[in-house]
């Protein structure tokens, strides 16, 4: 498996990751090195095994939909980068919403 | 003159000076701090350290129960949050981070007194084998500063060596709380997946993810796990362990045999792959078991030879999914932007360190269509039948001898440049991750001055087990007495006096 610089990009996209042109380059041949050793797994028939996503076989845990730790939003908002009035603040991620009904 | 090292001394030794009141637990912790503070420049081992050590809880007085860390100081991995100290996961991206809350692990070592003395460097988000995926720091090896301490819990298993601390907590995802004590010649344990409630641990990937304690003994490992280990509803994954609380009783006998028990030694883990002096320090393990009264014999076990490719497919997957959360809105770092897109890749860009940026778009590589089924999907499937094979020994065997690493600490920037070769340091430790078993290394020798770890494995919840052999080789062979020259003991007080 030979990952290009194609690939790469499109990966990179995908991830949310921008990279430059020399670090596109090293990434390229990393991966097709690591991916080139991964290869051997290819020899180890595994068809008739069930994947094992996780060491213990638990039933999932519920608890109730209560709020707890109300009194802590002041603490969790401390650490974000924007805040108003107890939100996150981001970049307009909607824009000419309005002036289109307007219309 | 203050010659006194708290962090030098055993949990043992501490509850004895305060016992005897010898010491009180306000001169352990200032004492604690004024030696990391002065030591600490030589090894790098920690990113931040508790100027004052006022407003932690102090537990004075009152009886000292076995269990009782009182006054113990403790260094604590920066991928744990804390309350009242930066986590950071030495990553740019949660540079200057305060948590709101205190990880569970932290929070039950400070109720049963432990003193937090600051945070351990590590590799970026734990991913790493040297830590020198920090993005703030350097760790020298105590045993040779030009060595690596091993990773990614190489700051607390420094600290651990050098003295400066009695423990440390790491987290083991494929051996970075095991690889690094190696490295460093102390203990680490990977208890039972699910045994310490992973609440407040920074988490790379879920269903590896394990977090452990680093001693000088045995003993003191066995303490903290007296603390450490117990259901936590926070965690899904937190398991109620059987063995809960009687760990330290498993270790209390002043000369343990081990008559009548049966270890394996995988072939696979001493072939050609690991250094001949690694090799040597595993066959005299063998016989020292021998002497102790257990059968040693050779066993195979073919799968785990593809350990190391599933490991990476997985970690690198679920780490993909886990550090999507890294996107400047919540919390971390923002790089500005008018567009939220732009805002969101420009943050993760910027934020995240090379190795990191690695592994997740490996990690995206193998869970994006086209690639799901031949790579992640393929690599769950081998888990299922090395972790078959794994729990399959232990109907013969009662326990697992291997190397811990193939090698000795490597020296600083070697590797740096052959992610592989970087990866190839944790062969030995990612079997017991990908099974969910415990395991634990300790001290079993040493090469050319470097420290050599030998690695037991035991069954799910054989943790006790695990640490009845490893208190017994420790006893029998004194390899863990031995220190780096510079971490000698000090344990005069000023209080009793």
């Amino acid at each position: 498996m030979s990952v290009g610089m194609d690939d790469v990009e499109r990966i990179s996209q995908l991830a949310k990751l921008r990279l430059d042109a020399e670090e596109k380059k090293k990434m390229s041949q990393d991966l097709t090195e690591i991916l080139e050793y991964f290869a051997q797994v290819e020899e180890v028939d595994t068809s008739s095994v069930s994947p094992m996503f996780h060491p213990v076989d638990t039933d999932n845990v519920w608890r109730e939909d209560a709020v707890s730790d109300a009194e802590m939003t002041s603490e969790v908002l401390r650490e974000a980068p924007q805040t108003s009035d107890g939100f996150f603040v981001v970049p307009q991620t909607v824009t000419g919403a309005k002036e289109e009904q307007d219309e | 003159m203050n010659d006194l090292k708290p962090g030098s001394l055993s949990i043992q030794k501490i509850q004895q000076l305060l016992r005897r009141r010898e010491v009180c637990t306000d001169e352990l912790r200032g004492a604690a701090v004024e030696d990391v503070s002065r030591r600490d420049q030589d090894v790098g081992s920690f990113l931040t350290v508790r100027g004052s050590y006022e407003g932690q809880s102090v537990n004075n007085g009152g009886t000292v129960s076995k269990a009782s860390l009182n006054g113990v100081p403790c260094g604590i991995k920066d991928n744990l949050c804390t309350s009242d100290l930066p986590t950071t996961c030495a990553s740019q991206m949660l540079s200057g981070y305060r948590p709101p809350y205190d990880a569970t692990a932290v929070k039950l070592l400070r109720r049963a007194g432990a003193h937090v003395v600051g945070k351990t460097n590590m590799d970026e988000f734990a991913m790493g084998s040297s830590t020198e995926n920090s993005a703030f720091a350097v760790t020298h090896n105590p045993w040779n500063s030009r060595r690596v301490p091993g990773g990614s819990s190489g700051g607390s298993a420094a600290a651990v060596a050098a003295g400066l601390v009695s423990f440390a907590l790491g987290s083991d995802t494929g051996g970075s709380v095991r690889q690094p004590a190696s490295f460093c010649g102390v203990v680490g344990m990977k208890p039972t997946y699910g045994s310490i409630s992973r609440y407040g641990l920074v988490a790379f990937a879920s269903s590896l993810d394990q977090i452990g304690p680093l001693a000088r003994s045995v003993d003191d490992c066995a303490r903290v796990l007296d603390v450490l280990v117990r259901h936590d509803e926070r965690d899904s994954t937190s398991v109620k362990h059987p063995e809960a609380g009687a760990f330290a009783s498993a270790v209390s006998e002043s000369e343990p045999r081990l008559n009548g028990w049966r270890i394996g030694v995988p072939r696979e883990f001493v072939s050609e792959g690991v250094d001949e002096p690694v090799r040597h320090v595993v066959r005299e393990a063998a016989d020292v078991f021998r002497q102790l009264g257990a059968q040693v014999q050779q066993c195979s076990l073919p799968l785990i030879n593809h350990a190391l490719s599933a490991y990476y497919i997985i970690a690198c997957s679920e780490a993909s999914s886990n550090l999507a959360r890294y996107d400047g809105v919540r919390y971390g770092l923002r790089a500005e932007s008018a567009d939220v897109q732009e805002m969101f890749i420009r943050s993760r860009s910027r934020g995240f360190g090379q190795e990191v940026k690695r592994r997740i778009m490996l990690g995206t590589f193998a869970l994006s269509a086209g690639y799901y089924e031949d790579y992640y999907l393929k690599a769950a499937r081998l888990r299922r039948m090395i972790s078959d094979q794994l729990n399959g020994s232990f109907e013969e065997y009662d326990l697992l001898l291997t190397p811990t690493t193939p090698t000795v600490a490597f020296r600083l920037q070697e590797r740096m440049d052959d992610p592989l070769a970087m990866y190839m340091a944790d062969v030995c430790t990612i079997p017991a991750n990908l099974a969910g078993i415990p395991a634990i290394s300790v001290p079993g020798g040493f090469h050319e001055g470097l420290p050599v770890g030998i690695q037991l494995m035991a069954d799910r919840f054989d943790d006790r087990k695990l640490l009845t052999a490893a208190r017994a080789f420790e006893l029998s062979t004194g390899h863990h007495r031995r220190r780096p020259s510079h971490a000698e003991e000090g344990e005069m007080g000023r209080c009793g006096r």
